[in-house]
């Protein structure tokens, strides 16, 4: 067990040195692009030599990826070249907005999927089954961008009602604050409650067919005990692994809700930062979100071997 | 070689005559239709939208739909009682457009834009751009995936470790956080841009690129599996035992034996791909050239008015939806039909 962690925590230190050289790969891939965008049109060669020292691009990429490295561990993310502020001064108030964006639509996304696919489990064939899967399909086609540019135009439309612009903090002002997350939570989650949704009825469904169960249905148990004291606990814990896999697109998802509700987040920052093309800044965001992901896949696959003997073996 | 008994889905490469291939997919339409209705009729709608985008001045009423009409004005397409929000009908004043008189027209079935671009011509040129960023992509990312996957799970050991942490570095960057910066890192801010073979300039190109080897990463990893599964048959024993070499053996055995997953991962990928050039668009850094216009950047363009005019945003974001829709179900059809073993998973 101890083992396993330790495997796991080990394997993943590659996957973070591979994932911080990509991002640190981009901005390499044209250092003129660098220069283009710091200086505009028409600079002397003396300007463009300075840009290309001062982000390192005239130095071997070996050496200045672990100077890089280094500076990143120390907390020194580098300067904005917007605002002249660190790097991760910048990101620091705005993490825990998307933190707490992204937790909400995880939560949620396990309060509607997981029952749902159990329900549809349990009736499966049946009609409420193919009408669970196919709104689960629909949930994972329709575009959550779509859902709220609709809703958004019709509340402001009809009920001129419009997301509040000011950020509450949670726990400056904890109502104003669920009031301003609630609905961007709600459709950052539907297309991440699908999958689990469709994850969770394949394990009930596998769970299902089992001899314990069976031994269950013919010791005359009532079906709420058959499926939540027997076959539930075996079938939700694998969906824990599907939160691993769906946080990158979760990620992308925040990107887009921080923009259209107007919650300072790392999404619109970096959305912003990619409009002013402020490398740095984007560089650091990137990061973020991709050792986010990393360490999330981590976590999850560690509190899953945990929690279940039967993914020691 | 002697008669194996085939698989559901075995697709033997390479040998079969052109009837007796035209036959077998008519034989499977057939299954599909009875077996998948659902799946059918996606598929009826990609064909669909596959004629459409590669005639799309035959079904579009305007046929430079990124210029403005002479008089532009709004226009709705009615969904219930006229001066209701279901079809507003009054002249209405609005900061962003301008005064706009809003009229349906039989010309304009879907009405015209804030800058009087006809939506229903717009929408139709838009299924090739949708097409061309799905299906270029999808090949870049299948062909990937296939290479990656097959080798990655033929020779496991060390090679599969180092591949499989890249793959890993890979899926964990998020693609539209990718997607936004590293078209300002490799240069021009916009990536709209002729076809490549139009012009020298490969921005368009670029796009479909990056999304290409971000979607390759996480196919590769079903066809890994997929591989892993028939590595251990005896047919692959009894290939090596008669001194088949390892690409050999790759494409003569393995490669037919994971096809039906192959097509299922490039079905379900295409759907996700063509998500999200919208989301990049929809966000306004995708294509942004209004004469090649995207459902996403039209999207992007009816968001802005969305709160004076919601009905804007129905119709490409409903083509959007109807599009990765039935590349899901087809994927769904297809994997139920092809490769039993994934049958209900995700």
């Amino acid at each position: 067990m101890y083992q396993f962690v330790l495997r796991r925590v080990l394997l993943s230190i590659p996957t973070l040195l591979i994932v911080s050289f990509l991002i640190f790969g981009m901005v390499r891939i044209n250092p003129d692009s660098i220069v283009g965008a710091r200086l505009g049109e028409g600079y002397s060669e003396e300007q463009a030599k300075q840009i290309k020292q001062d982000y390192g691009l005239d130095r071997p990429v070996a050496t200045e990826y672990a100077r890089w490295v280094g500076n990143i561990l120390t907390g020194d993310w580098g300067k904005s070249a917007y605002t002249y502020r660190p790097v991760l001064a910048e990101m620091a108030p705005k993490i825990a907005v998307t933190l707490e964006l992204a937790l909400f639509a995880v939560v949620l996304s396990v309060l509607i999927g997981l029952p749902v696919g159990v329900y549809s489990a349990m009736r499966q064939d049946k009609w409420p089954d193919y009408v669970l899967r196919s709104n689960a399909i629909l949930g994972l086609s329709v575009p959550g961008f779509y859902i709220a540019t609709i809703l958004l135009a019709l509340l402001a439309n009809q009920l001129q009602w419009i997301p509040d612009i000011r950020y509450h903090s949670l726990f400056d002002d904890p109502i104003a604050n669920l009031k301003q997350m609630w609905l961007p939570s709600l459709i950052l989650s539907l297309g991440t409650a699908a999958s689990v949704m469709r994850y969770s009825r394949t394990m009930m469904l596998e769970v299902l067919r089992q001899d314990y169960i069976r031994t269950a249905w013919s010791k005359g148990l009532d079906e709420r005990v058959v499926i939540f004291r027997h076959a539930l606990k075996n079938a939700a814990l694998p969906v824990v692994t599907i939160l691993g896999l769906t946080m990158a697109t979760l990620v992308g998802g925040t990107v887009i809700f921080e923009g259209l509700f107007g919650l300072p987040g790392l999404g619109r920052h970096l959305v912003g930062a990619v409009a002013r093309k402020d490398f740095a800044v984007i560089q650091g965001v990137a990061l973020f979100f991709a050792v986010a992901v990393v360490t999330i896949n981590l976590v999850v696959d560690i509190s899953y071997t945990v929690l279940d003997p039967r993914a020691r073996s | 070689m002697s008669q194996t008994i085939a698989p559901a889905g075995y697709i033997e490469l390479g040998r079969q005559n052109r009837t007796d291939m035209l036959s077998r997919a008519g034989g499977f339409m057939k299954t599909l239709a009875r077996r998948k209705p659902m799946g059918f009729a996606a598929l009826l709608f990609i064909v669909l939208m596959v004629v459409v985008a590669a005639f799309p001045s035959a079904f579009a009423t305007h046929d430079n739909p990124g210029a403005t009409n002479v008089a532009p004005r709004f226009q709705n397409f009615c969904l219930g009682p006229t001066d209701t929000f279901l079809c507003p009908t009054s002249v209405e004043k609005s900061q962003l457009t301008g005064d706009r008189t809003v009229v349906g027209s039989l010309g304009q079935p879907l009405g015209t834009d804030s800058v009087g671009h006809d939506n229903y011509s717009r929408i139709v040129f838009g299924a090739r751009w949708a097409l061309y960023v799905g299906v270029g992509a999808m090949l870049i990312s299948t062909s990937l995936a296939l290479f990656i996957g097959m080798t990655s799970g033929y020779f496991l050991g060390k090679y599969d470790a180092f591949v499989q942490r890249v793959v890993d570095a890979v899926m964990a960057l998020p693609t539209l956080v990718v997607l936004l910066a590293l078209p300002a890192m490799i240069g021009k801010m916009d990536l709209d841009g002729p076809l490549p073979f139009d012009e020298p300039s490969i921005t368009f190109f670029k796009l479909v690129v990056i999304l290409g080897v971000l979607g390759g990463a996480g196919g590769s990893r079903v066809i890994r599996a997929s591989v892993i599964s028939v590595r251990s048959a005896q047919y692959l024993d009894a290939a090596r035992t008669i001194g088949a070499r390892d690409r050999r053996i790759m494409v003569r055995h393995v490669l037919p034996n994971i096809f039906g997953a192959l097509m299922v991962q490039a079905t379900i990928s295409l759907g996700g791909l063509i998500l999200a050039e919208a989301a990049l668009s929809f966000l306004g850094f995708g294509v942004v050239d209004p004469n090649k216009p995207t459902w996403g950047q039209m999207l992007n363009r009816a968001q802005q008015v969305a709160s004076v005019h919601p009905w804007q945003a129905i119709w490409p974001g409903l083509f959007i939806a109807l599009a990765v829709f039935s590349f899901n179900m087809l994927g769904d059809a297809l994997r139920d039909l092809l490769d039993p073993r994934l049958r209900g998973s995700r």
